[in-house]
């Protein structure tokens, strides 16, 4: 039991000293100010830094495909609105719409980067495309059309999506 | 104090941290794995330098659940944000071949 102490003490004691001298070497080293980057290492930074752009803005498309779904859904809810009865038309669209929003919610919400700007224009698209579909849901109601005026009306309802789209695609 | 190695930021200098805020700089907002996998180091490493950035007040850590799974998001803030575009800015300038004189003045390198 004694030898076994005496290790364990000689075991700290030389850890101890171990530890002093990594520290001895380590602390200098990191309270060195930083050197100044060549111009050699600023131009590998930046083109590290383009890299890593380039790779946020491809995992970042899934935000095309959304926008390109949601335009669909709002122009298919629009030619089934205008091809339903009043009452019924709106209870379909209302559901309808609810599901495809929060089943496309819930998709961005595990897409594991969102561009920079991403919430803001999310919110003034969300809020148009709401405000186009309920635009035509009343135009259609109000004018009983019935005819084909919702096949010029339809891609209409789709617009800020698209508009969205298109403005991503440029970016 | 006009040579562009001023205008460097201390916090970014790190290569791990400058290439964090760099992806985060393109995005709005960003999951733990997905910075993880593209400055390709380990959750431990991230975690020590995402620590470092927020102290700094640069990066804001949000947790939260996607369905019933946790999932940590990373952010730069507006501070955070300006930093890294003064940082690139510097960069830039210093790889465009910024010199100093021999008076300390900056001056473009002759090429």
């Amino acid at each position: 039991m004694l030898t076994g102490l005496c290790l364990s003490l000689r075991v700290e004691t030389v850890d101890k000293y171990l530890t002093d001298w990594k520290l001895l070497v380590i602390l200098p080293a990191m309270d060195k100010t930083p050197e100044t980057p060549t111009s050699a290492q600023a131009a590998e930074a930046l083109r590290r830094s383009r890299q890593i752009d380039g790779t946020v803005r491809t995992r970042s498309r899934w935000y095309r495909r959304y926008l390109l779904a949601y335009a669909a859904a709002n122009t298919l809810l629009a030619a089934v609105a205008s091809q339903l009865a009043w009452g019924v038309g709106l209870l379909v669209v209302v559901v309808s719409y609810v599901v495809a929003a929060e089943g496309l919610l819930a998709w961005s919400r595990r897409q594991p980067v969102n561009r920079a700007g991403f919430t803001r224009r999310n919110k003034l698209v969300d809020r148009a495309m709401y405000w186009s579909l309920a635009g035509f849901v009343v135009a259609d109601s109000t004018w009983q059309s019935g005819s084909a005026w919702w096949v010029l009306a339809a891609p209409i309802v789709a617009l800020p999506a698209l508009v969205a789209y298109w403005r991503e695609a440029r970016a | 104090v006009s040579h562009p190695r001023h205008r460097l930021d201390p916090v970014l200098h790190s290569p791990v941290r400058f290439s964090i805020a760099v992806a985060l700089v393109a995005a709005d907002r960003a999951e733990f794995a997905f910075v993880r996998d593209t400055v390709e180091v380990s959750d431990s490493v991230l975690s020590r330098q995402t620590t470092k950035l927020e102290a700094a007040g640069y990066l804001k850590v949000t947790k939260g659940y996607v369905g019933k799974r946790p999932r940590t998001w990373l952010s730069l803030t507006p501070e955070g944000r300006a930093a890294v575009t003064r940082h690139l800015a510097a960069l830039e300038q210093l790889a465009a071949g910024v010199e100093l004189s021999p008076e300390g003045r900056a001056t473009p390198s002759a090429r």
